[in-house]
């Protein structure tokens, strides 16, 4: 038998069709598992596989869709290598009586686990790849010789499933996921998006299959075409289903079907078959008319397509086009309140830096959370999971720890960036193979032992030993970017001409695309966004691809935008126009305020409104007193008169006498009924915004505390708002949080409680189901750290409820949370 | 689609009180970028009902105990089983106002959960125009957890409808589901002709804090 890889790609294969209607024919009853048949009716099973050889297919799945241990926590091994032994004994028969005209290839069949994935569900990533793995295990050991991964419809379940394939066996691996109408995976993928994940974990070939029938598919496969660069599998329906009589039929018969999978075969598309309601009827008819030797398809293999892109779950960001935007600011150098937000585990702080950048128009992310103190590849894990959840840009994971990057490229969603290698011997050897097994577009910086040539012709030279080594170690010369290095030219004035020349140089001389941080051109002199914002037009002038800078600088952005306008980058100048159009003229000579490049915190710290909204408010302000803007939930004006009180008044005293005390009159009014949530929260975040500039005023000092709470919504709920809410209040009042996030097992709770002596402890559960939870969580803390208060809320809970499960208070919402705390801390 | 304001404001605690401009105008923006960004998916599935006794029911392959669901299926042969979400982007858009801003995160969880209800009721209107022929008219939705009807049937649903697959629904192993703007419930084909009201008559959670004032 000729090696599958050698066959895929070269010329046609056809992949069998479905096999649920035809289990159904013979008397599978509705909500019968259909792989136990492979224990209870193999012969069955066999009969179907035949059918499909019969009919012309080189490729057959084991019947084992659903098998995994969700489903069979008991027989699972058994069923699927039942499942392989079935195909292969299918096989053995027609290449006897020689009704198999070619090779046949037996696909492990693995299907999604029916579970969303954390953060969003409650699947870890690394269980998913443990319950792949177990069945590629199984496949493997009973002889499969590929495995197939399909009716994907989360490319980060798809990426779990690749990766457990990939780490227990040495079969090729083709992937095929399920688009809607709409050219979308139910969780947002797009085929440019889901092509750049898979290629980057280097999978043998990518598809479709599913949900539509061929005639809706064309345009997905086109798409898929258009963007690979691997043979292109697509296995539709037989066309759209309806119900009859309480069974669902579909609207094509097989030479309808395979009239238009022949428009498909046309479309660059290398290995055809079939999915639900298809049949051997279905094949038969469409390999006749492919095969054909008049009038058949003639094969073409997939075409090389020599672009470089990035991408998240839902978004694909091409390099090479217009200059990407990536945001610089996620990364604790030279900022004392973002160091602080990675000691004490701030996460939403962190993720509030990464979504202002991304209001700002950044299209990709740099995460860099490297502290000493810290534990670097924990928290780059669970920095780029929340920020996968809330943010659907690409991620540029930057480090120089192998284990967090390891883990940053592991975790994400898509194909990311990684920051970065250099010309040193050793570095190359450590991060290459890291980049190579999860796939990522490498930034190469042009520095190696000897240091950073002062000479364009030595950083080229780098660049060109960086493009060679990643090319051995299988990462093609379009996954990796160069960095020019840009230097400061307040101590060497020649440096600028240096990086721009080796900009030009790598995009002439290599065909390479190149990436620079580029505020470092101006470390040392005064006004740096002049400096900054100028170079930023130069060195796109000189062929920058990818630019690491702050968004929310409006200076760099003008200057962005500029260019691009006129560069031709900007059709119509249309988003020149929609940034420009209604905005303020810029006043030169002043600069923005907290805008420049090294300033902490304190740039575009607005959330989400426009520049000239939060201008104008703070216009209006004028005079208000700091109680009065909290009362009245003004952000921008709260922390500006909080910095003017500052002046006057040290951080605690503006804190105890106005900060408070106003918070106190909303919460009172909220209390009485006259004031409603909104508003109690649009007080809090304004709080919150004085507070923060309180706080960088005493980053140094450590912080006075009414006392630690510990908040979690508890083991198996995932619903976290009210939780959310909570921690808010009790932050303003002064309170430091713990908060453990939602999903909490009751040990951890109980852990974290003993470890760092915490009094009072806030639950939260919304549904009936998790209540128990609750009552767990309690029954261990009060067994195992008897002095600890516990308060509980929640949609489902009552006061009776709470006492039923021995809390110590209700809180029926978010002040009375707070008041409880003050009355367990005394104040 | 139209994401009514009053509902909003209802979710938010607002008892017979208009809110101020601002927060009016913070609703108008969540729904608008709702609009713009949620594609709602619905999938249903129309099944035979056997009413075993008082509180026995049977719709197609799933066997209910609860009496509230047995009285809201008196008398009707048939029912519809559906389920509706807002897909994962809505707990996106949530988690991510929530970090920028606690006002906006509650505003966009009460539009979404005034969204998904408008959904399931754009839905049964479809299904209602459907039986109309047959003269049949449609009960009011029951859900899992409404009354005695038990949480554990969402795993009939997730069965009945392929709800995983169909409109990307799935059930955490606490019978949570997620995304967590999902709608799954019960909808009785009645032979008469009788006036529905979908209010919270229904529901014994007498103290919820949403509950509507018949």
């Amino acid at each position: 038998m000729k090696d599958f890889r050698e066959r895929l790609g070269r010329e046609w294969l056809f992949w069998d069709g479905g096999m649920g209607t035809l289990l159904q024919a013979r008397g599978l009853a509705g909500g019968e598992l259909p792989e136990t048949w492979n224990l209870r009716y193999p012969e069955r099973i066999r009969e179907i596989h035949e059918a499909y050889m019969r009919a012309g297919c080189n490729i057959i799945n084991t019947n084992t869709f659903g098998a995994n241990r969700l489903k069979y926590p008991e027989e699972l091994a058994e069923i699927v290598s039942a499942g392989v032994r079935i195909a292969r004994e299918a096989r053995d028969n027609v290449y006897q009586d020689r009704t198999a005209e070619q090779d046949i290839y037996i696909a492990l069949d693995i299907g999604p686990t029916g579970k969303l994935l954390s953060p969003l569900g409650d699947l870890p990533f690394e269980e998913a790849v443990s319950i792949f793995a177990e069945v590629v295990r199984a496949g493997a050991e009973a002889g499969a010789d590929l495995v197939l991964i399909e009716t994907m419809n989360d490319s980060y379940e798809a990426k779990a499933a690749v990766l457990a394939a990939r780490e227990n066996c040495s079969l090729p691996v083709v992937v095929t996921t399920v688009y809607d109408e709409k050219g979308k995976l139910l969780t947002g993928g797009t085929p440019e998006s889901v092509t750049a994940t898979l290629e980057g974990l280097r999978v043998d070939a990518l598809g479709v299959n599913c949900s539509l029938g061929p005639r809706q598919m064309l345009p997905i496969v086109q798409r898929l075409a258009a963007a690979t660069s691997i043979p292109v599998v697509v296995n539709p329906n037989a066309g759209l289903p309806r119900e009859e009589g309480g069974r669902t039929v579909y609207d094509m018969d097989a030479r309808e079907w395979a009239e238009t999978m022949t428009e498909i075969a046309a479309c660059g598309v290398q290995v055809l078959g079939g999915c639900c309601g298809t049949t051997p009827e279905y094949l038969s008819e469409l390999i006749g008319r492919v095969r054909a030797a008049e009038g058949g398809i003639p094969f073409r293999p997939q075409t090389r397509k020599d672009r470089t892109v990035v991408s998240s779950f839902s978004q694909a960001v091409e390099i090479g086009g217009r200059p990407v935007i990536i945001g610089e600011r996620i990364n604790p150098t030279g900022k004392k309140r973002f160091k602080q937000a990675l000691r004490e585990r701030d996460i939403d702080y962190i993720l509030a830096e990464g979504l202002r950048q991304e209001d700002a128009g950044a299209h990709v992310l740099d995460v860099n959370v490297g502290l000493p103190e810290i534990d670097e590849p924990a928290m780059m894990e669970q920095v780029v999971r929340e920020l996968q959840s809330v943010t659907a840009m690409p991620l540029q994971i930057d480090t120089s720890d192998p284990a967090a990057m390891e883990r940053g490229l592991r975790y994400c969603s898509g194909k990311p960036l990684l920051n970065s290698v250099n010309g040193k011997q050793e570095v190359l050897e450590t991060v290459l193979p890291i980049a190579a097994r999860y796939g990522a577009v490498v930034v190469g910086l042009c520095l190696d032992e000897g240091g950073i040539p002062d000479t364009a012709d030595g950083r080229v030279a780098i660049a060109r030993r960086i493009y060679e080594t990643a090319e051995r170690y299988g990462i093609e010369r379009r996954d990796v970017v160069i960095d020019g290095l840009a230097m400061t030219i307040s101590s060497d004035t020649r440096s600028a001409q240096v990086t721009l020349e080796t900009l030009r140089r790598v995009r002439d001389e290599l065909g390479g695309h190149t990436i620079l941080g580029v505020s470092n051109i101006s470390f040392g002199l005064p006004q740096r966004e002049l400096i900054n914002a100028a170079f930023l037009t130069m060195a796109m002038q000189n062929g920058l691809s990818c630019a690491i800078m702050n968004p929310c600088s409006e200076e760099m952005m003008r200057a962005y935008r500029s260019y691009c306008a006129l560069a031709d980058l900007d059709p119509q100048c249309r988003e020149y126009i929609a940034a420009y159009a209604n905005a303020p003229k810029a006043v030169y000579g002043q600069a923005p305020a907290g805008s420049s490049a090294g300033a902490a915190g304190t740039a575009g710290t607005q959330s989400g409104g426009a520049a000239s909204g939060a201008q104008s408010q703070g216009a209006a302000s004028g005079a208000r007193s700091l109680g009065e803007c909290i009362e009245r939930g003004l952000i921008g004006p709260a922390r500006e008169a909080a910095a003017a009180g500052l002046r006057t008044m040290p951080g605690l005293e503006l804190i105890e006498k106005e900060l408070i005390p106003a918070l106190d009159r909303v919460g009172r009014g909220f209390e009485e009924g006259t004031l409603f949530l909104p508003q109690l929260l649009m007080s809090a975040d304004a709080a919150r915004a004085a507070f923060d500039a309180v706080r960088e005023s005493m980053a140094d000092q450590p912080r006075e505390s009414r006392g630690t709470v510990i908040l979690a919504t508890v083991k198996g709920d995932i619903h976290d708002i009210g939780k959310n809410i909570v921690k808010v209040m009790l932050e303003n009042y002064g309170y430091e949080v713990i908060d453990l996030g939602k999903d909490v097992a009751p040990e951890v709770i109980v852990e974290t409680a003993l470890e760092k002596d915490v009094r009072l402890v806030g639950l939260s559960a919304l549904m009936t189901t998790t209540v128990v939870s609750m009552e767990e969580t309690i029954r261990q803390l009060r067994e195992r750290k008897p002095d600890t208060k516990v308060v509980v809320g929640g949609a489902v809970l009552t006061q009776e409820y709470a006492d039923a499960i021995g809390a110590d208070c209700y809180a029926r919402d978010a002040m009375a949370t707070v008041r409880y705390a003050d009355s367990v801390f005394g104040y | 689609m139209e994401i009514p304001v009053r509902e909003v404001i209802r979710y938010l605690g607002y008892r017979k009180v208009m809110p101020e401009e601002e927060i009016l105008q913070k609703i108008r923006d969540a729904s608008a970028l709702l609009n713009e960004r949620i594609r709602p998916r619905t999938t249903s599935v129309r099944l035979s009902v056997i009413e075993w006794d008082e509180s026995h029911v049977q719709i197609g392959g799933m066997e209910v105990e609860s009496r509230g669901l047995t009285r809201n299926l008196h008398g009707c042969r048939e029912a519809f089983l559906i389920a509706a979400t807002l897909g994962t982007e809505a707990d996106t858009l949530v988690r991510r106002a929530m970090v920028q801003s606690p006002a906006d995160g509650a505003v966009m969880q009460a539009a979404e959960a005034a969204m998904i209800e408008a959904v399931c009721d754009g839905f049964q209107e479809e299904l209602r125009q459907q039986v109309e022929k047959e003269d049949l008219c449609l009960r009011a939705r029951f859900s899992p957890g409404y009354g005695d009807f038990s949480l554990e049937h969402q795993r009939d649903f997730m069965r009945l409808l392929h709800m995983s697959s169909s409109i990307g629904v799935t059930l955490t192993d606490s019978l949570l589901m997620v995304p967590t703007k999902s709608v799954t419930a019960v909808i009785g084909l009645s032979p008469m002709h009788e006036e529905t009201v979908h209010d919270c008559s229904a529901c014994m959670a007498r103290e919820c804090a949403f509950r509507r004032e018949s």
